[in-house]
């Protein structure tokens, strides 16, 4: 029973993503194509309108990111600054924030009644930013998309090697010919593949568009999905609606696993790191600075200036009922970390030790499948593959938590992944030469190596269910109130000082998270910016 | 890496976490609408009362709207937990019986009720209140007459991207005013008056709490509300600038009415929460609470109702005929309001 080991993890995670991603994406994909169902939708205009709106948004919103991020990156890694590290950290902030509250630090900010819409009236001038749809909908989807693009391609540009860029600059090319023929085809598979994961990420908006864009007019397939869903009932248009979904975002899935590798030459170890991008002249360098900055801190600064501002007043608004629901958030919150490390850990296991006929590796592939589906798409799909069980568990937190830790799996898996690539082969080797066996191997050596990636994949996991509302809306009924769900509702009613109140406690939660994350993550791999 | 203490104490935490979700204990299970349960609502006053009388714990399930609500007892069927459902007005009360998940009911205190106002014949539904839709506005921002025309507010550039409705697909106030909108109009008169409101909406809010959330924080300027909304600032805040007005075309009446779920396990006890809220002790709160007109003639208005306008003609149409209109309505409404 050497192998007892390798078939058990192997056996767990088939059995998961089977069970809990594959079967129920095929039998949603099966019922959209079935013959028995009304295909008047194909021809319904406001059907197409939707499919045009969600991916029109999410190209425009990626795009915008791309040209915000990339252009931060460059600033950022060619320029000495004074809030050069701010600028950073205030990107790690917007990325990590829950959707629910950037959607009302936006309206605290850009509202008609917003900071920003009374600054301008104290100066006489009309409110002439509009929060509701399209400025809005764009707005919340650069603020989380941006610092993906400043983190990715930051990175790339200040770890590259810069020999070829030195040598045309010395043979007399401008700097603008060096970036255009040099530098950008070497950061080109990095900026792709960003590109596809903010336009996965932003096709699949759901809070964003539900509450900004507020109209049929703004409606991505996620909301008609919800809508189709919860609201009109009406199950085989929601289906339809997810078969578009699940086809389009496979495709763009696809493209980015294809690009989905870092290129770039390193620089050699012990190299300087040589500025080129940066004007001779100061002045123009200060203006790109400041416009920088300008953009970066109304866009990104001021909403979190109007969130903590008035959730700092709406703390004390909360009453006694909220305990429950920030107790439930947390023990959500602690089965989600708990389910996706270690379902992460089985695959990571599979992928490392399990070879025969392809197994690890195609596992490997499965657990990133997630990255095309949303929350309310597999909430779906897993109602409509298993109805008795989803009546049974309806309301449960097993339920929200098996949704919430299958979507943040790839990004368990990522961390453990590379947790077991870093366990050295001499351990193995000598494990080996002792006559260790594999369930040996994996108790005395490899979870206590592990440890550190397994507490961050557990941090990461929970600070994404912490600030997940899809899930907890598709799975509704009155045992469960979660923070993200507490804080819409009270929006809805028009409690704004308590979803403020609320919404401050979640920031600081999430932004705790992952900060201890952020900590744990340089221990274990050191600085990688 | 994994303190002893801090494990303790995550533990204890989530213990604490498993009592407090098990300490819930529900004898008397009501399905509302948000606005019904919120705070200092006629539902929360209604709870205390008859918790308080009857010795009977009340729970309340929220969903965004009575809609919603309804999916739900749809989709649990026999193993809902709804004793009753609150809040289903003309517009949804042909689907709720469609369900056949409701008991006919023989409650003391119908006979007290205008025939007008009994939206339901065979009494699945007891109506509890009534209201008239209109706009609101505020007269220290927006100028408007007591008597307005729809299409020429529609119309009216000085609205563009200023007035808030409620989605008639989330919304019951939403759906009533697209329903108004089919009966006042022509069918090319109503394709030019969605045509024409599109642009002149700030947002389409899903529930009514949001649209008058969006009101209340100067968002937008006019809010498809009651009549009656006035009252509330009159009474609670002493502001007289919120004003209402009335329709040229004349005015919505929704009616709200609660119903038993038929697989309900305490009939009784569900009867007696339905007499309870026609009773004139909860009816005399129904003005003050859920700023709509009681449905007992008798029952105590404040004196600000005497300030609101009156609606002169009275637009109530059948619920069999919006029933069975209702879903190719809607889709016609997304298709006129989904041009991006």
């Amino acid at each position: 029973m050497r192998n007892g080991c390798k078939i058990a993890a192997a056996a767990v995670s088939l059995f998961f993503l089977l069970a809990v991603l594959i079967f129920p994406l095929s039998w949603l994909f099966a019922r959209g194509l079935s013959s028995s169902v009304d295909y008047s939708i194909w021809s319904d205009p406001f059907f197409w309108s939707v499919v045009r709106f969600t991916y029109w948004q999410a190209a425009c919103s990626a795009f915008l990111s791309c040209v915000l991020g990339t252009t931060a990156a460059f600033l950022y890694s060619d320029h000495v600054f004074p809030a050069r590290k701010l600028l950073w950290h205030l990107s790690l902030v917007c990325f990590s924030l829950p959707t629910i509250v950037v959607v009302l630090s936006f309206t605290g900010f850009f509202g008609r009644s917003g900071l920003m819409n009374s600054a301008l009236a104290a100066l006489g001038i009309d409110p002439f930013i509009q929060v509701y749809g399209w400025v809005g909908i764009l707005g919340a989807h650069v603020f989380y998309n941006f610092p993906l693009f400043l983190k990715s391609v930051g990175s790339a540009l200040e770890q590259m090697d810069r020999t070829e860029e030195m040598a045309a600059l010395s043979l007399g090319a401008s700097r603008l010919q060096c970036l255009m023929l040099i530098t950008f085809p070497k950061i080109w598979p990095v900026l792709k593949s960003c590109f596809f994961l903010a336009f996965l990420l932003c096709s699949s908006s759901f809070l964003v568009v539900l509450i900004l864009g507020a109209s049929p007019k703004f409606t991505t397939l996620e909301v008609a999905i919800y809508e189709a869903t919860k609201i009109e009932f009406d199950i085989p248009l929601a289906v339809r609606l997810a078969l578009v979904q699940l086809v389009i975002s496979g495709i763009v899935y696809f493209l980015f696993l294809r690009q989905s590798t870092l290129f770039v030459t390193l620089r050699p170890a012990g190299a300087p790191f040589i500025r080129i991008y940066h004007s001779s002249k100061k002045m123009q360098n200060s203006l790109l600075i400041t416009g920088l900055l300008l953009v970066v801190g109304v866009l990104a600064g001021g909403p979190l200036i109007a969130l903590v501002q008035s959730g700092v007043r709406g703390v004390f608004y909360l009453g006694r009922e909220f305990l429950p629901t920030l107790t439930t958030t947390v023990l959500l919150a602690s089965l989600v970390g708990v389910l996706a490390t270690a379902i992460g850990i089985s695959l990571a296991y599979c992928e490392k030790h399990v070879n025969r006929f392809g197994i690890g590796r195609w596992l490997a592939y499965l657990a990133n499948i997630p990255l095309s589906v949303s929350t309310i798409l597999l909430s779906v799909a897993l109602m409509l593959a298993y109805p008795a069980v989803h009546l049974k568990l309806r309301g449960s937190l097993l339920a929200i938590a098996v949704v919430q830790s299958t979507i943040a799996l790839p990004l368990a898996f990522r961390i453990l992944h590379e947790g077991f690539c870093r366990i050295g082969d001499e351990l193995y080797w000598a494990a080996a030469s002792a006559g260790a066996s594999p369930f040996q191997v994996l108790c005395d050596i490899e979870l206590p190596l592990l440890k550190g990636p397994m507490f961050l994949s557990f941090l990461l996991a929970a600070s994404f269910s912490i600030g997940e509302i899809g899930a907890v809306i598709m799975f509704l009924s009155e045992k469960i109130s979660t923070v993200p769900l507490w804080i819409y509702r009270a929006m809805s009613q028009y409690r704004f000082e308590e979803a403020y109140g609320a919404a401050v406690v979640l920031f600081f939660f999430t932004l705790l998270m992952y900060v201890a994350a952020g900590f744990l993550e340089r221990k274990l791999y050191g600085s990688r910016s | 890496m994994f303190p002893k203490k801090i494990v303790l104490g995550w533990m204890v935490l989530l213990s604490l976490t498993f009592f407090l979700q098990t300490a819930t204990g529900a004898e008397l299970t009501v399905y509302a609408s948000d606005s019904f349960t919120s705070k200092g609502s006629l539902g929360e006053l209604l709870k205390q009362k008859f918790e308080k009388i009857n010795g009977i714990k009340v729970t309340y399930v929220s969903f965004p709207s009575t809609g919603e609500a309804l999916n739900q007892i749809a989709i649990e069927q026999k193993q809902t937990h709804a004793d009753l459902l609150v809040g289903v007005d003309n517009s949804l009360i042909a689907r709720a019986k469609q369900l056949g998940a409701f008991l006919p009911l023989e409650i003391k205190g119908v006979k007290n009720i205008r025939p007008e106002l009994l939206f339901d014949r065979e009494l699945h539904f007891v109506p509890y209140d009534y209201g008239y839709l209109t706009f609101v506005f505020d007269k220290t921002r927006t100028q408007l007459p007591s008597t307005v025309s729809l299409q020429k507010l529609a119309l009216d550039p000085a609205f563009r991207s200023k007035i808030v409705i409620e989605d008639p697909r989330t919304s019951s106030i939403g759906l009533g005013f697209l329903v108004f909108a089919h009966e006042v109009f022509d069918k090319a008169g109503y394709v030019q008056f969605w045509k024409n409101l599109s642009r002149q909406l700030l947002s389409v809010a899903p529930s009514w709490s949001s649209a008058y959330g969006l009101f209340l924080k100067k968002e937008a300027e006019l809010v498809l509300s009651y009549t009656t909304s006035p009252a509330y600032h009159i009474e609670k805040e002493n502001k007289h600038d919120i004003q209402a007005v009335v329709f040229s075309e004349g005015n919505y009446r929704q009616i709200e009415g609660a119903g038993i779920v038929k697989y309900t396990k305490k009939p009784e006890l569900a009867k007696k929460w339905i007499e309870f809220l026609l009773s004139k002790n909860i009816q005399d709160e129904v003005a003050t609470h859920n700023w709509m007109y009681p449905i007992l003639e008798n029952a105590n208005v404040p004196a600000s109702f005497a300030k609101l306008p009156k609606v002169t003609k009275v637009v109530q149409p059948d619920p069999i005929k919006i029933e069975s209109s209702k879903k190719s309505w809607l889709r016609e409404w997304a298709s006129l309001m989904g041009k991006p």
